[in-house]
């Protein structure tokens, strides 16, 4: 944080903590809104991909000619058109950063690593000549054995994706070639002693599968190549700074070449942090001398982008029976697709660490597999294991007859609280959140036949970074906002609560604008919970330079020193009467006097946001399980979620509202299905079931507000945290109301009725 | 050293250095661990005193404060 800036003190606000209209919901909901498919340029091609149809294979040749000879085809690309790139050095995660890998991820080279993985590409006049031009092209695969599951990847006779990776993380330097990218550990304490200690012992399995971010807008771009080597792209994307850094990379073009414009987005939750089509785009038009517009179907959606890891999860924990938590330990093993990078990192940073632990080991294995690349989505990496420790921890509060918040409470990490990672707890509220659940009606609410209830709580870490934002004051009076991080979840409307409380005016006089790469200094992408929060401190700081030129200017107009002026309602005035017996100078008048006091009003910021803490989140439900179906309904739900202070309510809400059905989705229907040649089988949205409003309660929201010391308004991070819990206390749930243990998700009726088939089997046996 | 430790060459956990910044930091563990210079600034953040910074060379460390490396993470 800035050293000028300083928590704003608690007061009555007048548009932070409002629920104020959304700027672009109007055009919104008319359709007016431009997505990255709304885009059209004068002589515009139109790209599309030809992707391998097996999960793995050499790619031996592949020949363009005939697809070249077709009437409107403009250009053809493939491996020949993009240079090799070497490898880099970490950070590994779902965000790819390795150069070596993006280049092979968005045209394959040596191989085709799964079903829809990008061998060519076209440009044509038309969308049909293009896809004609798709069938014209000849590739010669040798097709290879191929793995997808990563717990079968980790074995010694498994097929091998990739000859030159060598696990790290393990001594001896590894000689063989392994799908286990790396082996990553975090330990503390002595995990040996405290199990000795414990009175009760219980470990378990879980396994979870591959689930979309299930975004409602396919990837889509227009890329526009000018002779003079300057690049145009609009896209949709959750970083158009980020896209601009990797297309240069990839295509060998200076940063300063290429101008990336963000279109409206229709959803990311991480999804939308890779380049995809939009340097096949690029180099297409390259080629063609034309513009090229690239739209990705459902079905290449599903095929191509990223997924989080399916994960097989292996957690044990020992307590005294006064419920003491005295070891535990976790084994994760975590899908990264076709190339290193898994949410382990994240998760092992995580999935302890809303408890006081003293011993603890997790060691976490990133394992390749013929699947797509996994993306970020929403707490990359920790919603599996927490599954499996949330899951754990509810089984061992019924063994010991423990209510599971009072079991919670006994274990529940606190300020100076050290976790896994080593870092030291400030203020963390969780405490207070388990008692504020433990005293809400819907915990102790009658439940009727066939129903359960479930709990589960989860942590998580958030972003900081760079931002940039530009304020300019118009003439006037009202104030157009530039910032740079694309509105997935209403942060246009946070943006423009926070200047309309600095400056004192109404809300509805701040326009919010999403620049271009050009237009502002970098900040970082939308995600990682870190837009309020970093670049609504950016705004802050923003806002506040312009009120000091404001207030410079009333003070060199009256003729005092600007220590003598101050800024309230929007307006400059003395700051007493002894300064002298001017009239308050408002924005409008300071705005139109603007040419004649110096010029232009504008203020602007550039920072590196620190200081945004974790967040824990507490879900709570009901389900109810039909026992002749296997079907479960979700009956009542209510998130709880430290949210620092809700700058937007709505969407505050909206985030913990959205979290809990993406939860409902992962713990009971959502899963990727592949046939026996690798090749998935489920790729839309009729056959890969996510929730509708139809299928979830309406979503209670607690939202408890401890503000963050560290930022001026005291936002905390608040996206992700609430997709941690869901699954577990989903399964909870299910496992309440049928009286039976579930290790797997999703918990699709099938895999119901057989527990409860097995159940029925068991007390038949005894 | 927290992850960083498997850089090390080494059972060492902590370690007591003499840095006024994180820039200083990261300086000297580079300098007594090789094989973490490489990587040091781009895959690590850091946590001082309980607060974690990312990408923050300049941040002053005070003379009796326990600083954790810990891998860089971002989020969807």
């Amino acid at each position: 944080m800035p050293d000028d800036v300083k928590v704003t003190d608690l007061k009555e606000f007048k548009s932070v903590g409002k629920r104020n209209p959304r700027p672009d919901g109007v055009d919104k909901v008319t359709g007016r809104a431009k997505y990255g498919a709304d885009f059209f340029l004068p002589g515009m091609l139109y790209g599309r991909v030809l992707r391998s149809p097996h999960a793995h294979a050499v790619i031996k040749s592949i020949d363009t000619s005939e697809a070249l000879k077709l009437e409107g085809v403009k250009a053809v690309i493939t491996r020949d058109d993009f240079k090799d790139l070497p490898h880099a050095q970490p950070p590994y995660g779902p965000i790819v950063h390795d150069g070596g890998d993006i280049t092979r991820n968005v045209m394959a080279r040596e191989k085709a690593l799964y079903d829809g993985h990008p061998v060519a590409a076209v440009c044509a006049t038309s969308d049909t000549i293009a896809k004609k031009a798709l069938k014209l092209i000849k590739v010669d695969y040798q097709v290879l054995l191929h793995v997808i599951d990563p717990v079968e990847a980790m074995r010694d006779d498994a097929p091998i994706l990739h000859e030159d990776q060598f696990t790290n993380g393990v001594e001896p330097k590894p000689t063989k070639p392994s799908n286990i990218f790396r082996v990553m550990k975090a330990e503390r304490g002595d995990l040996d002693k405290g199990f000795a200690e414990a009175d009760l012992i219980v470990e378990r399995e879980f396994n979870t599968k591959a689930v979309h971010q299930g975004y409602i807008e396919p990837h889509a771009c227009v890329a526009s190549a000018s002779e003079d080597g300057t690049v145009e792209l609009w896209c949709s994307t959750q970083g158009q700074f980020n896209y601009r850094a990797t297309c240069a990379m990839v295509l060998g073009i200076p940063t300063s070449k290429i101008k990336v414009t963000p279109s409206e987005i229709g959803g990311g939750f991480g999804g939308k942090l890779p380049v995809y089509g939009e340097p096949l785009a690029i180099k297409l038009s390259m080629k063609a001398r034309r513009p090229v517009k690239m739209v990705m179907s459902r079905d290449e959606v599903f095929r191509s982008t990223g997924p989080t890891s399916g994960a097989n999860v292996w957690i044990k924990i020992g307590v005294k029976k006064d419920g003491r938590i005295t070891a535990a330990e976790g084994v994760l093993k975590y899908q990264a697709g076709a190339f290193k990078g898994s949410g382990i990192g994240a998760a092992i940073g995580c999935m302890f660490s809303e408890y006081d632990l003293d011993n603890i080991r997790i060691t976490g294995y990133d394992v390749c597999v013929n699947r797509p690349k996994v993306a970020a989505y929403r707490a990359p990496g920790v919603p599996m294991a927490a599954f499996g420790v949330e899951s754990v921890m509810n089984e061992i509060a019924d063994k010991l007859g423990m209510d599971t918040v009072d079991f919670r409470l006994k274990n529940a990490a606190k300020e100076g609280t050290v976790n896994v990672q080593g870092i030291k707890y400030g203020p963390i509220g969780f405490i207070e959140m388990l008692e504020a659940v433990k005293a809400h009606p819907h915990y102790n609410a009658p439940l009727k036949e066939n129903q359960g209830r479930g709990f589960a709580a989860g942590y998580w870490m958030h972003a900081g970074g760079m931002s940039c934002a530009t304020i300019n004051v118009q003439d006037d009076g009202t104030v157009n906002l530039l910032e740079g991080n694309p509105d997935i979840g209403g942060s246009r409307a946070s943006m423009c609560a926070l200047v309309a409380e600095e400056f004192g005016i109404p809300y509805d006089r701040v326009r919010t604008t999403i620049a271009d790469t050009s237009s502002l200094g970098f900040t970082l992408f939308t995600a990682g919970s870190r837009v309020t929060y970093a670049t609504g401190m950016a705004v802050v700081e923003a806002a506040r330079s312009a009120i000091k030129l404001m207030v410079d200017r009333a003070a060199k107009a009256w003729g005092v020193t600007a220590d003598q002026v101050v800024w309230e309602n929007g307006q400059a005035r003395p700051a007493s009467s002894n300064v002298g017996d001017f009239p308050p100078m408002t924005m409008s008048e300071l705005a139109k006097k603007a040419p004649m006091m110096g010029g232009a009003i504008a203020g602007h910021a550039e920072i590196n946001a620190t200081g945004q803490g974790p967040a824990i989140g507490a879900h709570l439900v009901d389900v109810e399980v039909d026992p002749e179906t296997g079907f479960v309904k979700p009956i009542r739900f209510t998130v709880f979620q430290d949210v620092g202070r809700a700058i937007s309510p709505d969407y505050v809400e909206g985030q913990m509202q959205g979290g809990a059905v993406q939860g409902i989705g992962w713990a009971l229907n959502e899963e990727y299905i592949y046939n026996d040649k690798g090749q998935l089988q489920n790729a839309g949205f009729l056959d890969y079931r996510m929730p509708v409003a139809s299928d979830v309660p309406m979503i209670d929201t607690v939202m408890i507000e401890e503000p963050n010391p560290n930022h001026p308004y005291g936002v905390r991070g608040v996206g992700e945290t609430p997709i941690v819990p869901p699954q577990a206390a989903v399964i909870n749930a299910v496992e309440n109301a049928i009286g039976t243990r579930i290790s797997e998700m999703p918990a699709s009726p099938p895999k119901i009725l057989k527990a409860l088939e097995a159940k029925k089997r068991a007390l038949a046996a005894e | 050293m927290g992850e960083a430790r498997r850089y090390t060459g080494s059972d060492e956990g902590e370690v007591e250095i003499d840095a006024p910044t994180v820039l200083v930091l990261f300086r000297k563990i580079g300098e007594r661990y090789p094989a973490l210079k490489p990587i040091i600034e781009d895959g690590f953040a850091v946590s001082i005193d309980g607060q974690i910074y990312e990408d923050s060379l300049f941040q002053p460390i005070k003379p009796d404060s326990e600083v954790v490396l810990i891998p860089k993470i971002a989020g969807g």
